[in-house]
């Protein structure tokens, strides 16, 4: 089923949470709904859900207006950061549960409900779990059976509020392929929510990525990666050293640190630059006039690449940079050595002013 | 199974020895031996003696009252309890604060107080007693009035804390997997205040079974129809019978113990697979 999210604007008291958000869900997609605390992201779950509403703008599922529908008509399934499992009934009937509440005259007979959720028992691989209490699960195991509780309704959509920000990182990592494979098998539209890039960007097929209540940019995450819209995006996705300049004659300028900024010719302006870490050439001879002269504070080989902290001769700050091994011990470098350092790569945004 | 491990953990804060020899000392001084002495008066005076005090068809007759009143009584508290901790936690309204602290006023009120101010209400001309078709001063209707009134805190007392510690987002859960609010409090919330409004229960029964001052004014106390155990306990007292009055306390005793016990196993039972891991 599609999602439309058309002008949907929301406000608690004089604070507004969401600011105008528009985009469209295609049928079957994953999405990711990315964002640091307080961007909204949650709000916009919650609105999408039926569990608040919206100040203005609408939601429609598949051409139809459910902005004033209740949630119990909207057959989503939602699954909650701390699980929310129902501690008085087993695994079991946890699961049962949205099939046990059904109308008498919709409800599955009892064979079929203990079949289907045998099924979905299997699917979360929790087979001989069944019987227990929530209490007795760990974390990963409760987050599971919560899924497998939100599916038994066969939802059109499912909406996931940091699935696993709860989690420790092994048990996040397994349960993130799981979801994706999951979502393969099942083709559900589902929009999760999380704070942490790696996991958007790692399970979604589509990434939004919203501040401040407003989207800031959606596309794929090669393209998100690749193309950051703005500084904040830069910022947000994390690992790109940040150079703050001016932007002059077509030229970006950071103490000793220049770079072509053909993207503004003829403005002169404030600016961002943004490099990230393997977009660096190390050199022990300065060449060319581009280079920018730092110190070699720390060398920390992880697995295949070395990452590397230098310390800039001109502004004392901190600049990270990775390189291949091979490349590393070519270059014979070491802690406390001068090198100079030239950019393959730079993104310039002008700031204004 | 339960397998006993002995702890050879260190604790934070020393001290088990000294505290649990203080806890068993003090209940000893204040609770265990008072109650053993009842068990050594009533054994003086033999079985014949006991059994024709405790049997006596009057007084068998005010333990039925006794208990029939605290059950209805604490059955009463039990639903208008939760009901009074939902709203109290649930909503909020002027004058909340104020509110609940009437919750508490049936705890520090004298009992005497409560028991005439009630007698006075539900007499045939007081306020409230002249708009009922039924009697209910000096009738078992009257007993059990004063015996809710008394027990009114312990539910509510026991619920709120229960209720307020209610995640928000289980209900939630509950309601997007398509159930009713009526299904989500009966089968969600319900099942999980339960122990909670037991052990409130309980407490109300035990009581409103010891309960007299606010009763002997209401009660009448009348023979055979409104004489609850407690008063036959003091009649017997007023007249020097002492080993009676400690024969009768005696099954009281023991009859509050074993319906405590009941609901303290029911409580354990229901609790055992879900409250605690």
């Amino acid at each position: 089923m599609s999602i439309e999210i058309n002008h949907v604007s929301k406000s608690y008291g004089s604070f507004q949470i969401l600011k105008n958000i528009n985009f469209t869900i295609q049928t079957g997609e994953l999405i990711a709904l990315l964002g640091p605390s307080g961007s909204g992201k949650t709000s916009l779950l919650r609105i999408v859900a039926g569990l608040e509403q919206a100040d203005e703008g609408q939601i429609v599922f598949n051409g139809q207006d459910l902005t004033n529908a209740r949630i119990k008509d909207r057959k989503v399934g939602f699954v909650f950061q701390h699980y929310a499992l129902f501690q008085n009934m087993t695994v079991f009937h946890n699961i049962a549960y949205g099939l046990n509440v059904l109308p008498r005259k919709y409800r599955p007979s009892k064979k079929e409900i203990k079949e289907k959720v045998e099924k979905l028992l299997s699917l979360i691989r929790l087979e001989p779990y069944g019987k227990r209490y929530p209490s007795q699960l760990s974390g990963g195991q409760r987050q599971r059976v919560a899924l497998a509780r939100a599916l038994a309704i066969e939802p059109k959509i499912l909406l996931l509020d940091e699935p696993f920000g709860a989690l420790d990182a092994k048990v996040r990592k397994e349960l993130r392929d799981w979801l994706r494979h999951l979502h393969e098998s099942v083709g559900i539209t589902s929009i999760f929510v999380t704070h942490d890039q790696e996991e958007a960007f790692e399970v979604a097929d589509r990434v939004v990525i919203m501040h401040d209540g407003k989207i800031e940019q959606i596309g794929t995450p090669e393209h998100v990666y690749d193309h950051p819209a703005n500084p904040f995006i830069y910022d947000f996705i994390g690992s790109a050293n940040r150079f703050e300049g001016k932007i002059a004659g077509g030229k970006f300028v950071d103490g000793d640190f220049e770079t072509d900024a053909p993207e503004y010719p003829g403005e002169v302006t404030q600016g961002l630059g943004f490099v990230r870490p393997y977009h660096f050439i190390i050199e022990k001879q300065k060449s060319g006039n581009q280079s920018l002269k730092a110190k070699i504070k720390h060398v920390q080989p992880v697995g295949p690449i070395v990452r590397l902290n230098l310390e800039r001769s001109d502004t004392h700050d901190l600049l990270h940079v990775e390189m291949n091994r091979e490349e590393f011990s070519r270059l014979d470098l070491h802690a406390d050595e001068l090198v100079h350092l030239k950019v393959k790569k730079v993104q310039i945004f002008s700031t204004g002013q | 199974m339960n397998v006993i491990k002995k702890s050879r953990r260190k604790r934070v804060i020393p001290g088990f020895g000294l505290t649990l020899g203080l806890s068993t000392l003090y209940l000893s001084l204040i609770v265990l031996i008072p109650l053993s002495m009842l068990f050594v008066y009533s054994a003086r005076m033999g079985w014949h003696a006991f059994w024709s005090d405790v049997l006596d068809p009057r007084v068998v007759a005010s333990y039925m009252l006794s208990f029939r009143t605290s059950l209805l009584a604490g059955l009463v508290n039990l639903i208008f309890g939760v009901l009074i901790a939902w709203v109290l936690t649930r909503y909020t309204f002027p004058w909340k604060r104020l509110i609940d602290g009437f919750v508490d006023l049936p705890f520090a009120l004298p009992t005497s107080v409560a028991g005439i101010t009630l007698t006075t209400l539900y007499s045939a001309n007081g306020w409230i007693g002249r708009l009922l078709p039924f009697q209910v001063s000096f009738t078992p209707l009257g007993i059990t009035v004063a015996l809710i009134f008394v027990g009114l805190p312990f539910v509510v007392r026991m619920v709120q804390p229960v209720l307020q510690d209610f995640e928000h987002e289980v209900e939630e859960a509950s309601v997007s997997l398509g159930a009713s609010p009526f299904q989500t409090f009966r089968k969600v919330i319900f099942p999980q205040l339960l122990p909670a409004a037991l052990s409130g229960f309980a407490l109300a029964f035990a009581r409103s079974l010891g309960e007299y001052g606010s009763v002997v004014f209401i009660s009448g106390n009348m023979p055979f129809k409104t004489e609850i155990a407690p008063l036959m306990i003091v009649t017997k007292l007023e007249q020097f019978d002492y080993s009676a009055a400690t024969a009768i306390a005696v099954v009281m005793l023991l009859l509050s113990f074993a319906l405590l016990l009941v609901i303290n196993v029911l409580q354990w039972w229901y609790g055992r697979r879900f409250a605690n891991n």
